[in-house]
Parts: C-alpha cells; structure tokens; sequence
C-alpha cells in the first residue's frame, strides 16, 4: 500500500463511513434476530433465553400440506411480474423520451406517475366495482348486449392477470422515473451525430437509447431477482376469495394467517429465512451469468 | 447544507440519548403537572401504560383528552393510552413485550396469544384481589371469569359479549309486494325463501330493472355472515356437544348438503347476491337499498334505515326472528363472554395494582359508564333546559361515538346499550335494549370456544383447514361443484388435520369437565 | 441542420403518441373516480356505482380533514419526517454511491455485498427495535429518520449511475490536483442531477408513505398520514362490530378527500424535480 493510494483513498473512505455505520448498526447488529428461526421463541425470555429446536421450524414449512402450492403460487406471480411488469416502466420511459412537446411531456408523465399514490385498497375497490359478477358495471353492460358476464373477480384463471394489471397501471409511470433519470444522462451530440447519418428515430431509440439503459436494467434485473420470493402483501390479500384461492396463496399470506395473528414468531422468521435464501441463491446466480456476459454486476 | 446535516448525524450518533435527540419520555414525564390529591389514599401519583388496539378511526390523538384528564385527576393517576391500529397490534405487543417493558394493562382480542402469554407467566393473577371490587366482579358470571385460565386462577377481565344480531327484512318492501310480515313463531325457511325470492323477482324497489336480491352474504366468513341460516340446517356454530363429545360443524355431512342446496338453488335462481363470494362486510351492500333480508343488529338496522329513507323515503329494516328449519332448529348466533381480555403485567408494584383495580371497578360503575361512554358534560355534550341532552359541536364535529373510545375498544361493563347515549333518542335505547333481549331466546353457541385455543393443532392449521372447507362450500353454492362434493371436503378437513383438532379439543373438553 | 423527416418517422411519432394517450386515459380514470367521490355525496355515492361526474357537490370531506385535529397533525408530522429524513437519506447514499462507484477502491468488493446483503436478510422487527431502544431513539422521529437512513437498493442503483460518467473526467481532474470531495461536488454531483433528482424523490416517497415504524417507534401525536389515513380506510371488523360499530363520520367523501390530500404535496413536487430528469445534462458544459 503506497502513501499515494491512501492520500487518495482516504476521503473516499470517509465519504462511506457513515452510510456503513449506518448498516452495521440498524441492520447487521439486528441479524441476530434470525437466530429466532431456530428457536420456540418467547418475548419473555429473549433471544438469549429461549429454546433452541433446531431446524423444527423449517420442518413444518416443509411440511405443511400446501407447501408445493405456495411456492408454485408465489413463483408464478413473481414470474408474471418480471416478465410482464419489468419492462413496462422501460416501455414507459423510451415513449416519454421521444416526446419532444416539453409541456405535454410533463403533463403525462404526472398522469402517469399519479397512481402510484392510490392505496391498494381504493384500487381493488374500483375494479371489484365495475367487475363484480352481479352488480359491475362493465359486467351489466356485457348482459346488457346479450354476452356472457366475465367472473374477473372470482375466476381463478383471471387472478393473476388481474393482479398483474394492476401492478402495471400503479408502477408503470413511477418505476420510469428511474429509466428516465438514465435516458437524461444520455450526450445529446449522439441524437445529432445519428440525424445527420440520416437514422430515423427507431434505429436511434434501438442504437443510442436502448444502450443507455443496459446498465441500469441489468442491475434493476439482478436486485429483482432476490425477491422472486416476495410479493406484496396487502394487494394479494385484498384480491384474495374463497373461489381463487388455489392460485392466490402465497408465503406472505400463508404466515399471516398462521403466524403473526396467532403470534407465533419463530415460524414467521423461518419463513422469511427460507426465501431469503432463496433469494440469495438466484442473485448469486444472476448476477454470476451477467458478469459472464460482460456487465457489471451488483457486487 | 450537506456538511450540516453530516454534522447533525454525526452528533446524534455519538450522543444519540441526549440534547438534541432526547427521548420524548423522559420529557413529559417531566412536564405533568403536580399531583391533585384530592382522594386520601391516593397521595402518590402513578404512571399507567395501556397499549390497546384502535379500529377504524384510530385512537385520540393524545393523551389530553378531556376524559383522560378528569381520569388523572380523579384517580391521581398519568394514564397513558397507547393506541396501535389492529391490523398491526400483535406486532407492536410482540416487540413491547421483548423490550422487557410490559404494559399495565393491555386488551387482547386473541385467544390463542392470551392462553400463550398466560401460561409463559406474563400476566397478573387477579384472583385473591377480585373480591374487594365487587362492581367489577359482577360484569361477568363464575364461567366467563374462568373461561381460558387455568383452575383458580383469573389472569384477565372478560369482555361482555351478548347475541345482538338476527333477521332484518325490508319492511317497505313486504308492504309493496303485499307480503304480511312474518310471525316469529311461524316464521319457516322456506317462507324466508319465498319471500327472498319473491324480492328478487317481483321488483320491490319499483325501478323496472331486475337488479334486486333475496339476500346476500359474505365470501369471508364460514357462517356466510347469516349463521340463522345455518341453524336452521342443524349446522353447529362452529362446535356442539352431543352425547359428552364436541363435535365440530366441519363434520355434519347430512346438515350441510340440505344447506348447501337451498343456498345453491338461492345462487342459481338469483335469489342470493351474486357478488357475495367478494363481500366481506354488508354495510355498503345493505345501505345500497338492493338486499331484501339482512343479517344486521339494532343499530346498524337504525343508521342503515336512516341511509335508506335518502334514497326511498319509507325504506325500513324491521327486525324479525330466525327462521325455523327441520326439527325447529333456529337460532342467533351468540358469542361467549370471556374470549377477548382485559390483562394486567405481572410486574407491577401493590400500590399500581390496587390504583388499577379502584379505576376499573369504577369504570364499569354506573358513574363510570356515563363518562366513558358519554363524554364530559360541557365538553362533548350539554344539557338543555328542557332536560333533554346534545351533543356539543365540538363532538359533532368530530363524529357522535368518538368520545366513547375507552368504553367500546378497552373495558365495557354488560349493559346492553353499547352505543346509546344521553342524547340518543329514547326509542333507540329502548330498542336497543328489547332487540337483544329478543336475540337471547334463540341461543346458538360455539360450545368449545373456550377449549379450542389450547388445542396446538388447531393453532397450527386451524385457520387453512377452514379456509379450504369455505372454500368447498362457496364453491358449491356458485354452482362450480355438486352438492355430494361437500364430503370429499369433509375427508379432507378430517384427514389433513381435522381428526387431530377433534381428538385435542376433546381431551381439553374432558379435562375441565 | 434540420433533416425532413421521413415516413419511418412519422409512423414512429403515431405510435408513441397514441400509445402514451391511450396509457393516460387508463390512468386517469380511476384518479377521476376518487376525485369525483370526493365531492358527491353518501347518498349518490352508494347508488350510482362506477361514475365519473358527480351530479351533486359538496365539500364536506374535505372540510371535516381540514377541522380534523388529527389530520392536522398527521400532516405536520410527515412533513417533519419527509423533509429531514430526505435529506438525511440522499446525502448519506450520494457519498456512500459515489465511494463504492471506485473501481480503483482496495475492499470495495466486499463492501458492495455487506451493502447487497442487507437488501436480502434482516434481522425482523424485534431486535431492530432493541436496537432503537437501547440508543433511547424510541418516541423520537431519530427512530425513524435513522432506521431507515439509506436504502441499500437506492445505494446500488446509484452506484451503477455514478459509473456510467466518464472516467475521463476523473482523471482530468486528479491532473488538476483538486483531490475527491471536490471531485464530487464540483463535477459529479451536477453531472449526476437527474439521478439525484430521482433518488430524492425515491426517498421522499418513501418517507412519506412511512407507516409500520411510525407505529413501531412512535408516539400517538407523532403519527404520520400514512397511519391516519389506512385509519380511515379500514373497514370495522366483523367480531368488534358485534360491539362497537361506532357511527363515525367517515363517509366516502371524506375517505377519499383524504387520499387526495395526502397524495397530493408528492403530486405537487413532481414537476420541480421533473425538470431535471427530463432534461438531458450537456457534458460538453461541464468540461468546458
């Protein structure tokens, strides 16, 4: 190590201390709660003072009768979500980048962006409105002009579908701001250079714009990849009913009905433990294939 | 901007308990006033922490509220309500409860967590001190103040619970159709389902479109959200006894077909809302002046009716009584006192527990419901010179029932007049009060309340077993499955769990016994 | 020098434009709906079904949040944690982003996966609090303020975006002699604007929408919106209705004038930071 490397390095150093405290303190001295995973934990007791079962957790996990369905259901909708929603807020962002109405530009973009701030609740409120089997509106009109109504809400068939859209109608224009911050950043010069070899605008967006966006995608795609056992929670559980619940249970569901109302702590963190990991081994994976193939990956 | 803020972090790290960054705590303790002392006994002041759980519309916002403070001085006492919203309470109790702070008093809805923490040496055995407070004692019988404790001791105060809901019907629409309103004594099921279907056919609320409904339910709930239907097919309220045995309704093959096919013909024919598989509360549904029969209690069926005249002027539930099926089997379903708790911490010094005890024994006194469910006169209601009570603007405002937080979501004593006040109409106490009484004649229990929480197997699958059963059964009712189907279900239920929660609860049944 | 366009072109501009209206008339219209409910009445509300225009009008939802003393408060207090926590959060992972964005930098592999590993495992809820207890942060806005002071997958994004500048100019700027906090605030951080930009909104998106630790750490009076309006929207559970069933004046107009409320101040500061994702920065200025 040289007195040059130091000189240089010693502020960049500083400039990482203090969002590393910040790690070590709020979330590394905390893992040793995932030690709870293999306990029959009290509150009372403590982490210290409860008693360890081992792997008894992970046991009745494995277990448990809808064990296969579970992990079929929530890979599913994770799949549905990387293949159909990911891309979307790309899509998104490159049609907002060719527009060169600036004042249109900007009105659509919050038009867009707007729904990502109404609640689940509202959102599956609306639809179950105008769908309803009976009394939804659109379902009223079908009858009315003499077709079949559509059971969207309770056709386990439309479930993911359904949960699908919309996800897609509230991220699509939030998740492309971050697409659009890359596009910015793109030299303008390129777009000149490219107009005067004569590229019309799809060869540009398909040799200046889509390139721009690589790195971000790829890494978006890595990180992504260790939640393809997380769902969100709350939507799932409104869109859920008796007549889709053979597609709609997922981990995050399954504990809360059986363990964080029932207080049941340990089981909780097993479960969380286990997709952790399971996370944890598609990203090594990932991000191994694209370091392969020349990107950057995450780590 | 950004050196400052570096600055501002770096301070608080490094001092993070103190200056800046205190703890509000510490500040307020501080900062409460001296002590009134006012009551001989009571010279010193003492802290009180209560963590309960808000429902819809969350708690007050602090804990200045008028009512707390005539508490605090009237008892020499600091209360503090934490309020934590439902949906997260179990979270919240859980990382309390590991920070080695327990609360004082806590209120808890589940069973299973009260039998856990109960047996784990959490909470106060109140029984060798529940004498002295002979107001409080009386809110509950012997059984329910034993329901889930173990034998002599009384780790909580049971929260009254009274059958209150039964049979609504559209009177304005019986009058319409000229169907005489049915007599409780002869009141059958297949007259429910005449009339039902009468309502879903005959356009009761005269607009010309077909867009009316018998009844509805709920997609949510394993009664429907119209258990008198269910006894009226012999179904169990979740379990009975037959011969010294409990026996869960899971089982009952025979009941559940004759149910399931009056409810599957009631979906075919129109006569059930088809929407019920994605409802899961009515309030919305019977306000829409589109349900015939509803399954509601006496104020609900005022506040609904009162939605209704907006839209028709002489729309009116009226209240009727559970249909009778085979055998004259029928019945309201009616809860048990004693599931849901009030709980002391164990780790509370005499002087707390006895301050604690005096508070809620006056609290379900007679002095003690009228301010905790009526507010403060001048505050949140004023009397007229008439006599006759109102609600102060300032409570109007902020919505009638808001003041009452402490009766309805900690401790409530066992009238029958939750939500009836001062300025209530006279009519709706009276109402109010003749509704349940009306109820009550048709008991119909979950006789193992008390003993399925200890069953371990239960508290493992109890929740998807039942999940998948409702399931079956909405399944069949849509139409999607054949009646016969409901026993591959029951096999299911049985086999996957079901014969173990039987065996379990059973040996808990016995045991007390 | 203007090149006409051709026909390729102008099929491209159809196609963008009309796929971009046609995106926001699907989302326009449930936004609609939650306005329309907001003025109209129970009564309409509970018979019209799905509507656009409401035929009646009133302001009550929005006049009883405005009297609401909860409300009020709750508004005080997400802007209190939005505006510090914001910040204190773009600050911590501008340096944080930018220091990892070294390749050059001995030991930043490993601290890239200490940084990614926190994104996959945490230690629950309950040791975390412990940890907030034990620091005394408990009924202080600290706790949530530094609970959540860098999002681990904000840092990584970027990260990646502070290595797409040139590595010309770093080094032209080493030649300068102006050693690496310069660096950045003279040439990284008004090269990286619209990241800057994107993440601050990030963050103060997520600030504002601040609920579980709000319930976690903090005190009745210093409940955020969040936790007010999920308050509103709840509907009562079937087993305490048996009870309470309280007649709040919750009607529809009031429920939805408070999503509109509380969405509308991150609606309001969009278009401030818009401006700067938008527009493309000229590198060409910065290295003259």
């Amino acid at each position: 190590m040289t007195r040059g490397y130091w000189r240089r390095a010693l502020p960049v150093y500083l400039m990482i201390v203090p969002g590393l405290l910040f790690f070590i303190v709020f979330k590394y001295i905390p893992m040793v709660g995932i030690s709870i995973a293999f306990m029959a934990y009290s509150p009372f007791d403590g982490i210290g003072g409860s008693e360890w079962v081992g792997l008894r957790n992970f046991h009745r996990l494995f277990a448990e009768g809808d064990f296969l369905a579970l992990l079929r259901n929530t890979l599913m909708l994770n799949l549905f979500d990387v293949l159909f929603f990911f891309p979307a807020p790309i899509l998104v962002a490159v049609l907002l980048n060719e527009i060169k109405a600036k004042r249109f530009k900007a009105a659509v973009q919050t038009i867009l962006y707007a729904p990502n701030f109404i609640s689940w609740v509202v959102i599956v409120g609306i639809t179950i409105l105008l769908f309803a089997t009976g009394s939804g509106g659109i379902n009223q009109l079908l009858a009315g002009w003499g077709f079949e109504r559509i059971e969207l809400m309770t056709d386990p068939s439309y479930f993911r579908w359904v949960w699908l859209l919309q996800n897609v109608w509230q991220g699509a224009g939030w998740g492309a701001i971050i697409f659009l911050a890359a596009l910015a950043a793109v030299d303008p010069l390129l777009y000149e250079a490219a107009a005067i070899d004569g590229a019309n605008r799809w060869r540009m967006l398909w040799h200046i714009a889509l390139p721009a966006l690589r790195n971000v995608i790829v890494v978006l795609l890595i990180l992504r990849m260790g939640h393809v056992m997380d769902l969100g929670f709350e939507h799932i559980f409104l869109l859920q009913n008796s007549m889709n619940l053979d597609v709609s249970e997922v981990f995050e569901t399954f504990v809360y009905k059986v363990g964080m109302t029932q207080g049941d702590y340990s089981y909780s963190t097993a479960v969380g433990l286990f997709k952790s990991i399971v996370g944890l081994i598609m990203v090594l994976f990932v991000n191994r294939l694209a370091k392969q193939t020349g990107q950057e990956g995450v780590f | 901007m950004k050196k400052t803020a570096l600055l501002m972090l770096a301070v608080c790290m490094a001092w993070g308990v103190t200056a800046g960054c205190a703890n509000k705590n510490e500040d307020r303790s501080a900062a409460s006033g001296s002590p009134a002392g006012s009551e001989g006994a009571q010279t010193e002041k003492v802290k009180i922490d209560m963590v309960i759980a808000s429902w819809k519309g969350g708690g007050w916002p602090d804990n200045n509220h008028p009512i707390i403070q005539y508490i605090d001085k009237k008892f020499n006492v600091d209360l503090q309500i934490q309020w934590v919203p439902n949906a997260n309470f179990v979270e919240k109790l859980n990382v309390i409860a590991a920070s080695g702070k327990m609360p004082d008093v806590i209120r808890l809805d589940s069973p299973a967590l009260f039998l856990k923490w109960a047996s784990q040496g959490a909470f106060l055995d109140l029984q060798p001190y529940l004498s002295q407070y002979p107001t409080l004692q009386k809110i509950a019988t012997p059984e329910e103040w034993a329901l889930l404790n173990p034998q002599g001791k009384v780790y909580g105060i049971p929260i009254y619970e009274t059958a209150q809901n039964t049979i609504y019907v559209r009177a304005d629409w019986l009058d319409k159709l000229g169907i005489p309103r049915p007599e409780a004594d002869a009141f059958t099921i297949d007259q429910f389902y005449e009339i039902a279907k009468a309502f879903a056919t005959q356009d009761p609320d005269g607009n010309g479109k077909p867009d009316t409904y018998g009844f509805s339910a709920l997609g949510n709930a394993m009664n429907l959200g119209m258990p008198e239907l269910q006894a009226a097919f012999g179904i169990a309220n979740g379990w009975k006894e037959e011969g010294g045995e409990l026996i869960p309704a899971q089982v009952q093959s025979k009941e559940w077909k004759a149910y399931l096919n009056f409810m599957q013909k009631a979906y075919q024919e129109g006569v059930l809302d088809k929407d019920f598989v994605t409802n899961t509360n009515f309030n919305e549904k019977y306000a829409q002046g589109k349900i015939g029969f509803a399954d509601m209690h006496y104020q609900f069926s005022r506040q609904t009716t009162q939605e209704l005249q907006k839209i028709a002027p002489n729309a009116e539930f009226a209240r009727l009584s559970p249909p009778i099926g085979e055998g004259g089997a029928r019945g309201n379903s009616t809860p048990s006192s004693g599931k849901i708790k009030v709980v002391l911490g164990k780790d509370m010094n005499a002087q707390k527990r006895d301050r604690i005890l005096e508070l809620l024994d006056w609290w379900v006194s007679a002095e003690g419901e009228d301010i905790l469910k009526n507010g403060i006169e001048g505050v949140h209601y004023r009397k007229g010179a008439d006599g006759t009570y109102e609600m102060t603007d300032t409570l109007k405002a902020e919505g009638e029932g808001r003041q009452s937080l402490m009766w309805n979501w900690i401790l409530r004593g066992n009238t029958n007049t939750f939500n009836i006040y001062k300025w209530s109409a006279p009519e709706w106490a009276q109402g109010m009060e003749q509704s349940i009484e009306d109820a009550r004649k048709y008991p119909y229990r979950n006789v193992a309340e008390g003993y399925l929480p200890s069953s371990p197997a239960y508290a493992e699958k109890g929740s998807t077993l039942g999940d998948k059963f409702l399931k079956a059964v909405v399944e069949i009712i849509a139409g999607k499955k054949p009646v016969e189907s409901i026993d591959d279900a029951i096999a299911e239920w049985k086999s996957s769990g079901g014969d173990q929660i039987i065996q379990e609860v059973n040996a808990a049944y016995k045991a007390k016994a | 020098m203007r090149v006409r366009a051709s026909g390729a072109d102008r099929a491209f501009a159809i196609v963008v434009y009309g796929l971009v209206l046609a995106a926001s008339a699907l989302a326009l219209f449930p936004l609609f709906y939650v306005l329309a409910i907001s003025f109209s009445t129970e009564t309409e509300y509970l018979t019209r079904g799905f509507y656009l225009l409401p035929r009646t009008f009133t302001l009550e939802g929005y006049l009883y949040l405005m009297s609401h003393p909860g409300f009020m408060s709750a508004l005080r207090n997400s802007v209190s944690i939005s505006v510090v926590g914001t910040l204190l959060n773009i600050t911590l992972t501008t340096l944080m982003a930018y220091g990892l964005s070294k390749t050059w930098l001995r030991g930043r592999k490993t601290l890239n996966f200490v940084v990614f590993f926190t994104l996959l495992f945490s230690g629950g809820i309950i040791p975390t609090y412990l940890v907030v207890q034990t620091l005394g942060l408990l009924n202080s806005f600290w706790a949530v303020w530094l609970t959540s002071a860098v999002s681990a997958f904000n840092a990584i994004v970027m990260r990646s975006f502070f290595q797409s500048v040139p590595k010309e100019l770093e080094e032209s700027a080493r030649i300068d002699g102006s050693g690496e906090w310069l660096l950045l605030i003279r040439i990284i951080v008004p090269l990286s604007l619209p990241a800057i930009a994107t993440f601050t909104l990030f963050y103060l998106a997520q600030n504002w929408n601040t609920y579980f630790s709000a319930i976690l750490y903090l005190d009745n009076d210093q409940m955020p919106l969040q936790v007010f309006l999920k308050q509103m929207l709840v509907e009562d559970d079937p087993s305490i209705s048996n009870a309470s069933s309280v007649a709040y004046p919750y009607t529809p107009a009031a429920r939805m004038s408070a999503i509109v409320l509380t969405a509308l101040p991150l609606l309001l500061i969009f278009p401030f930071l818009q401006r700067y994702f938008n527009q493309g920065v000229m590198l060409g200025a910065v290295k003259g």
